[in-house]
């Protein structure tokens, strides 16, 4: 048994590059299955510490216990109170003149939810929310149903329970995000371990194909099949033992580094930031499923070493098997290519299965590549479509003017523009437009992009008359009006009063006051107001705060808020609808002002009227969106790198072994005169050969996935464009040759070092 | 004139204490269309220095002029192209490319070197050699004594200048390697190609016309056998 082991030993070490790569193909699967556990279980980790910093850590809430009841379920075997409250929140003051003396602050408990606000003796009298703790919280159901059956005999009639915090425990009945979450998990999971037990296999397969005359010398001097299995399970384990605790620790690291980079990019849309978990039966998962890869990929190779007939091997029958038909060339092959070229092809035939494995790594590799690229650059021109549209870095809908003035001055902003909206019809029967009125500096930038060369900005309509339609079944197509530069618009504009009441006059509107016709009644007369106005001139330039890429069914005139159309306006025919800022950074500082201040009532005075408005920083959404899709693809090229880098460490096995098991036929080659030259073509185009086939299925497999990822998001009819992932298949494609290349470069080095002779002479074929 | 002049051939393995001489300080001469026979005991170096003319193994020092020129001056490439043009080696393991088949196998260096396979000849020396119906076939559908005829005709299609045979029989039970001697025999006299025969087996020797004794890396005896000429040419006429 001895003998075995060290034979084992002696072949792990004389193989030491195949063995190395093996242990990093090893070390790299468990680390990506690690590191995809590691994120599935510190993600909902960190979903259960929101929970409990923002609920309390109970498990559940009675609400409305009587004091006296509280005993019960303090007795129950089934749960833990954490605390109980009383039901009053808060106290009301009543009397202003009375003193009242603070004693003391509670502090806050870490399991002290938000909304909770005091805690209380228990007396009989009060109605109590105990929150509690079940004893065991993964049969929390059952704990629900004698605990409440508790209650109901003690005479409780109505319980409210809330459960919140259960469904992000360990081992607790999954609800749909976990469930979501695990299924996607144990499928990457599962996929990467067939990968990997399929890639480890081909190393073992190598090295058994290796030693088949040693395992035939063993057999016929009376080693059994079991002792030869034993060999090859040991040669496992030794793998297995380095390179699992290798794994553990790399995959704990690459865990780490992808919380914090989704915490360094991203809290804003996550709404909480990462926090390293993986419980202890995490680690003892991914040995077993470790364990169960190498033992799955070494098993079939160890059943073949123990059939390895003794005289078979050491007469090496392997040649024998070989028959003519399989291996035969066309003419044209020798014609193209020469004899070197008939040899490679040759040799791809005799060794298919071995080349299956490379083949099929490389093309896995490549399709998985170009499949996420796909999704990748989707999502970037979702983002894109957002983002680059407005030039908006801070906006408000609603508000008044004076209120923008306002941040105008106390922020300085540069950049901004303001917009009145008309509710305004065709006077003329022509195509409807709307009436659109700028604030006068961005007005002036507009007219400017839009080509006009003039000062007179007050008297300047500038049409876009370029819209989308959009049909009834949701698709969409580009339109243009038929109005020219030079002809006259006759708009008919609505009182706003008529469309959105009288209360309108308390809301944002902009209107000069003095013109305002008043009826008898005293309430303000709903009219309408023709307008005639001239096409200065026709664009397809927006204006800041606009986008491009959408717009109404119709056709818009722009004009400055400085036109007589505005200051003449009788009525109220403009309402202001948003503003937009911009300048970058000042978001944050402009939405902390607002907050502060939307309540008061002196800004309310100051201001005008109940004017609500709405705000969105739209820089920090922006920006945090661009980040979530910046670790989403953190994570799928990483994903992507570990998954190919498993696939290298399988091609670079067996491209090596397969130089070096010819090591004696490229000998006999050379002694009969083949040129290093020659050689190394001959290599080549056996590489090229083969690097055609795994490309022509990896990139038909990935642009297939593209196409099925294109119909899967085009589904509802968006009108998306079908992205042919032209930069991924160079990518891929250069990998592929610099791999294969570089590969076969090493195992010549390998190869060339070694002398003619005594190549040729070392054991026969 | 000599095709192949050997002079002061070394080849040593090892340092120091370890030091071992394959062969030491050979020189000797073979004629064109001669029949050389090399013997000796195993380990004796007449191997290492059959294989050194060949261009297949390196030698510390010394000169190997084949033809006029001396080839352990040639780099890789240009032994390459002596390997196939000028020299045919034949193996005891026969050597021969699994995935080919026999005629593929034969005009191997041919091929490699880009001529233009002489399909007559081709079928003459296929002929000779016995191997009409198994030209198709792949070496290890084949008997010992047939791959080793394989071998031959390789070492001969290409009409190098010599023939270097590396104990052709020592994998052959006697008929076989009586048969392999006879082919060597006809082709040395059929298309008088230089023949360099390395062997332990003195019969095998005898049909020689040239003995040289290898013992230690040194010659120490080296006889030509006038009278197998006559009995040579008796036969092929």
């Amino acid at each position: 048994m001895k003998i075995l082991t060290k034979l084992n030993r002696i072949n792990l070490r004389q193989n030491r590059a195949r063995t190395i790569v093996t242990i990093i193909g090893v070390v790299l699967s468990v680390a990506l299955i690690l590191s995809v556990i590691g994120v599935a279980t510190s993600f909902l980790n960190s979903l259960r510490l929101r929970e409990i910093e923002e609920y309390g850590d109970y498990h559940i809430v009675y609400r409305d216990v009587p004091g006296n009841l509280v005993s019960v379920i303090e007795e129950s075997k089934y749960a833990n109170i954490q605390y109980y409250s009383d039901h009053i929140d808060y106290i009301v003051l009543e009397d202003g003149t009375k003193d009242y003396y603070v004693a003391g602050l509670f502090p806050r408990n870490s399991y002290t939810p938000i909304t909770d606000a005091g805690m209380l003796r228990r007396d009989e009298e009060h109605l109590y929310n105990v929150f509690i703790k079940y004893r065991n919280p993964h049969d929390y159901s059952h704990s629900e149903k004698m605990l409440t059956r508790e209650l109901r005999d003690a005479g409780m009639d109505e319980i409210e329970t809330r459960s919140t915090l259960i469904a992000t425990l360990d081992g607790c009945v999954p609800e749909t995000t976990r469930i979501l979450l695990w299924s996607l998990s144990v499928l990457a999971i599962g996929t990467l371990a067939i990968a990997s037990a399929f890639v480890i296999r081909n190393s073992f397969n190598i090295s058994i194909t290796e030693r088949e005359r040693q395992f035939g010398m063993l057999s016929s001097i009376g080693a059994r099949p079991r002792q030869i299995r034993g060999m090859v399970y040991r040669e496992a384990f030794s793998i297995g033992a380095v390179a699992i605790p290798a794994g553990i620790i790399l995959g704990v690291i690459a865990t780490l580094i992808v919380c914090v980079i989704i915490n360094k990019l991203d809290t804003y849309v996550l709404g909480f930031s990462m926090s390293f978990y993986i419980p202890v039966g995490g680690y003892f998962l991914i040995t077993i499923i470790g364990a169960i890869i190498i033992f799955l990929s070494a098993a079939s190779p160890a059943i073949v070493a123990s059939r390895v007939s003794p005289i078979a091997a050491l007469r090496n029958e392997k040649d024998i098997k070989i028959k003519a038909k399989k291996v035969r060339t066309s003419k044209l092959t020798q014609k193209i290519w020469g004899i070197g070229g008939v040899i490679a092809a040759k040799n791809l035939k005799r060794s298919r299965k071995k080349y299956h494995t490379t083949i099929i790594s490389i093309a896995l590799s490549v399709s998985v590549f170009i499949g996420v690229s796909t999704l990748i650059s989707y999502g970037y021109k979702d983002i894109a479509f957002l983002i680059d549209d407005i030039g908006s870095n801070f906006m408000i809908l609603g508000g008044t003017k004076e209120l923008y003035e306002d941040i105008i001055e106390r922020f300085n902003v540069k950049e901004y523009a303001y917009f009145y909206e008309s509710a305004s019809s065709s006077a003329d029967k022509r195509e409807p437009l709307r009436l659109v009125a700028i604030s006068k500096d961005e007005f002036v930038r507009f007219a400017k992009k839009a080509g006009y060369r003039g000062d007179d900005y007050a008297n300047v309509a500038i049409l876009r008359d370029y819209y989308i339609e959009y049909h009834g079944n949701g698709s969409t197509s580009f339109k243009r009006t038929n109005y020219k530069v030079g002809d006259t618009v006759k708009l008919t504009l609505d009182d706003l009063r008529r469309i959105f009441g009288p209360q309108i006059e308390n809301w944002n509107l902009d209107h000069n006051e003095e013109n305002e016709e008043k009826t008898n009644s005293g309430s303000s007369k709903s009219n309408v107001k023709t307008v005639e106005l001239e096409v200065t001139l026709i664009t397809e330039e927006v204006p800041l705060g606009v986008s491009k890429k959408t717009s109404d069914g119709k056709g818009t005139l722009y004009i400055s808020e400085e036109n007589k159309i505005l200051k003449d306006a009788s009525g109220i025919y403009f309402m202001i609808r948003d503003f937009h800022v911009a300048d970058s950074g000042l978001g944050e500082q402009i939405g902390k002002y607002l907050d502060k201040n939307r309540d008061r009532k002196q800004y309310k005075d100051e201001f005008g009227n109940d004017a609500d408005y709405y705000y969105q920083n739209v820089e920090i959404v922006y920006t945090s969106i661009r980040n979530l899709l910046l670790t989403f693809e953190i994570l799928s090229y990483g994903f992507i790198a570990i998954v190919s880098l498993i696939g290298i460490t399988n091609i670079f096995n067996t491209i090596t072994t397969n130089i070096a098991l010819r090591a004696k036929e490229f000998a006999v080659l050379k002694s009969v005169g083949m040129t290093e030259k020659e050689f190394g073509r001959m290599i080549r185009l056996e590489s090229a050969m083969y690097i055609t086939r795994a490309l022509l299925i990896g990139l038909s497999i990935g642009l297939l996935m593209s196409y099925g990822i294109y119909k899967l998001l085009d589904a509802g009819g968006a009108g998306i464009e079908l992205i042919i992932p032209w930069y991924a298949i160079v990518i891929s494609i250069l990998a592929v040759v610099i791999l294969v290349a570089g590969t076969m470069r090493y195992s010549m080095r390998q190869i060339r070092k070694q002398n003619i002779i005594e190549t040729i002479r070392k054991e026969s074929f | 004139m000599s095709i192949l002049e050997v002079r002061n051939l070394s080849k040593s393995y090892g340092k120091g204490d370890n030091l071992v001489k394959a062969v030491d300080d050979v020189s000797f001469t073979v004629e064109e269309g001669d029949f050389v026979a090399i013997i000796g005991a195993s380990g004796s170096g007449k191997s290492t220095l059959l294989h050194m003319i060949g261009g297949v193994d390196n030698p510390s020092s010394g000169e190997i002029i084949v033809d006029g020129e001396d080839i352990t001056k040639y780099n890789s490439d240009k032994l390459a192209i002596f390997r196939r043009e000028k020299v045919g080696i034949i193996y005891q393991f026969y050597n021969l490319i699994p995935i080919l088949t026999v005629q593929e196998n034969i005009t191997l260096p041919c091929d490699l070197a880009k001529k233009e396979i002489n399909q007559d000849y081709l079928k003459e020396l296929i002929e000779m050699l016995g191997l009409s119906d198994r030209v198709k076939h792949l070496p290890n559908q084949l008997s010992g004594g047939q791959q080793q005829r394989v071998a031959i005709g390789r070492a001969l299609f290409g009409q190098p200048k010599i023939i270097l045979a590396d104990e052709p029989t020592g994998n052959l039970d006697k008929k076989a390697g009586d048969e392999i001697v006879k082919l060597l025999e006809v082709a040395h006299a059929k298309y008088r190609q230089t023949i360099i025969i390395v062997t332990h087996d003195i019969s095998i020797a005898q049909h020689a016309q040239r003995i040289i004794t290898f013992e230690d890396g040194k010659i120490i005896k080296d006889e030509r056998r006038e009278e197998h000429e006559d009995s040579d040419e008796a036969q092929s006429h």
